[in-house]
């Protein structure tokens, strides 16, 4: 549904491209995770397929399809058509891609206000059921909220709500759980994994935690500044790391016996 | 360990004014009666799970949040923080390099050449590439920008620094490594922290002791070892079993 091919950025003021060609393709229905280095490229590779790149600060090529339409060179308004219908967006700083102004439950709403036909007091409805379902408390009062008045936790999961609200085919999802507590990451994967297996709803999952890959996709890829050093079935990669940088980061997740080891150095 | 104190929170309670419908306000208490101290060179742990008032309480610390009862007394001057979104506390129109030497510019006690010295010897401890110390928040990658405002804090050797999710963001690599950045100072400078995570491993592997929070109140508190090892209350010991 979703390919990948040869994929280049490279903003004007780095030497350095940011994604150096990447291909890779999500099939109907699959999770893919995309974990790696910092700065290696992630996000630009997100932003690339949800059409938000700065295209005046970057030059880029390849081909980024879905289900056989262009992503990467279509204008904005066809862009504007597919985000939020087909492509959820769930961003890696909540606070930086809210409305500072609008209150969270307008925002968890906008999208079915633009592309569906449902009445105001529908689409509250829906807003507020995709609230409780990942699991914000009194999602009334989160509903009235503004940002600022919601934690970092609450907002991370406000913009999974607004992302899921209304069913795309398929979610990019950016360090979706970063802000939260092992509990309720528990519950939002536990909910990832219903919307994917009730909906068929691919999904590209970025994350730099190895544990919730594991968890949740089929297939991991693995960027190293720019390329994809290594893909593969999370379980193979898991159990038998080709390289170097794979090997680090299984072996760099943090545990309890860790403690020990760094408190001597 | 020294004795010497360096933050006491007592009694503290505190909240937020929502202004209602119809001009009517309403008051929200998130806090209820929090009480701890930090000790010089100590490591505190701050942990609980989301919307239970960690981040009110470092608002709180650094009055950016009154109180509505109880006192927090700061025994060495002002705190610095790392905030939990990186980019509330960056400029959006400076540079890397300069929101790193903007604090020692304010404080006039280092020439330019030495400013610049230490700005760098900061942003290479912080991993952060070379290309990148040009960049304005919006164009580093989001650890790029956790590692930015870490810098940015460290940088003034703060005797104590509020670090706010300051890993969250970082893969496992660049996370140990600001870990030993932390751990090394500590050794070095003898600083304070108090080092908020809703990452439990992470917490025991850094912290020296740990404060578990619930619904706004500080529910067990004590040495990483005996809480992890001998959790007291039921929630403490879920946050534990699903760690693991
Ligand atoms: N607007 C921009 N202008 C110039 N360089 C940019 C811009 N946006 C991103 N970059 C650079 O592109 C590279 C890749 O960034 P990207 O955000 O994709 O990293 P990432 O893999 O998501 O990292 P992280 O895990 O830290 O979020 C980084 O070196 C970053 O500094
Ligand atoms: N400016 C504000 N106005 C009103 N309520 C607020 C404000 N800031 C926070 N709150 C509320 O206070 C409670 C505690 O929030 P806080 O940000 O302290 O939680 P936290 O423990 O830091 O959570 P997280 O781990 O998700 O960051 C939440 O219910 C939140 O909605
Ligand atoms: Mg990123
Ligand atoms: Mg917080």
């Amino acid at each position: 549904m979703l390919e990948i091919r040869d994929l280049h950025v490279k903003f004007h003021n780095r030497n350095r491209e940011a994604v150096g060609g990447i291909s890779l393709t999500i099939h109907d229905g699959e999770i893919v995770g995309l974990a790696g280095e910092s700065g290696s490229g992630k996000s630009v590779t997100a932003m690339s397929i949800a059409g938000l790149l700065p295209r005046k600060q970057c030059s880029y090529r390849g081909d980024i399809l879905l289900n056989g339409k262009d992503l990467l060179h279509a204008d904005r308004s066809q862009l504007r058509k597919l985000h939020g219908k087909e492509i959820g967006v769930v961003f890696q700083e909540p606070m930086s891609s809210m409305d500072p102004l609008m209150r969270i439950g307008e925002q968890v709403g906008e999208v079915l206000r633009i592309h569906t036909k449902l009445t105001a007091s529908q689409r509250r409805e829906k807003a507020l059921e995709a609230m409780a379902s990942v699991e914000l408390e009194d999602p009334e009062k989160v509903y009235r909220s503004y940002p600022h008045e919601l934690s970092g936790g609450m907002l991370q999961r406000a913009m999974i709500a607004a992302a899921i609200v209304s069913e795309p085919s398929l979610l990019l999802l950016d360090e979706p759980t970063t802000a939260l507590d092992v509990t309720i990451q528990a519950q939002i994967l536990e909910l990832l994994k219903k919307i994917n297996r009730e909906k068929g709803t691919s999904m590209l999952l970025i994350s730099h935690n190895l544990n919730i890959m594991r968890k949740l996709c089929t297939r991991v890829a693995v960027m190293q500044r720019g390329l994809l050093v290594e893909t593969g079935n999370t379980a193979d990669v898991y159990e038998h790391p080709q390289h170097p940088y794979t090997k680090q980061l299984i072996d760099a997740i943090p545990t309890r016996e860790g403690r020990q080891k760094w408190q001597r150095t | 360990m020294a004795e010497n104190l360096i933050l006491e929170v007592q009694h503290v309670s505190a909240g937020y004014h929502e202004s209602g419908l119809f001009g009517r306000s309403s008051y929200e208490e998130v806090l209820h009666d929090v009480s701890f101290t930090v000790h010089q060179g100590e490591i505190v742990g701050l942990a609980g799970k989301s919307g239970t008032g960690k981040s009110s309480l470092t608002r709180v610390i650094l009055r950016l949040l009154e109180p509505s009862r109880g006192r927090v007394i700061h025994h060495a001057g002002k705190p610095q923080i790392v905030f939990q979104d990186p980019y509330s506390s960056l400029n959006p129109v400076y540079t890397a390099e300069w929101s790193v030497e903007e604090p020692l510019k304010i404080s006039g006690q280092y020439t330019a050449a030495e400013r610049k010295r230490m700005v760098h010897e900061m942003l290479e401890q912080v991993e952060l590439p070379r290309e990148c110390w040009s960049a304005r928040p919006d164009e580093l990658s989001g650890g790029q920008r956790q590692r930015v405002s870490i810098a940015a804090a460290l940088i003034q050797k703060p005797r104590f620094l509020i670090a706010d999710e300051p890993v969250s963001a970082l893969d496992v690599t660049i996370q140990a490594q600001i870990l030993k950045l932390l751990l090394q100072l500590r050794k070095e400078l003898d600083l304070s922290y108090l080092f908020i995570s809703h990452d439990l491993n992470v917490v025991y592997q850094l912290c020296d002791s740990v404060l578990i929070m619930n619904d706004g109140r500080i529910v067990e508190q004590g040495p990483v070892e005996d809480v992890y090892n001998h959790p007291k209350e039921e929630y403490t010991r879920q946050l534990l079993a699903a760690a693991m």
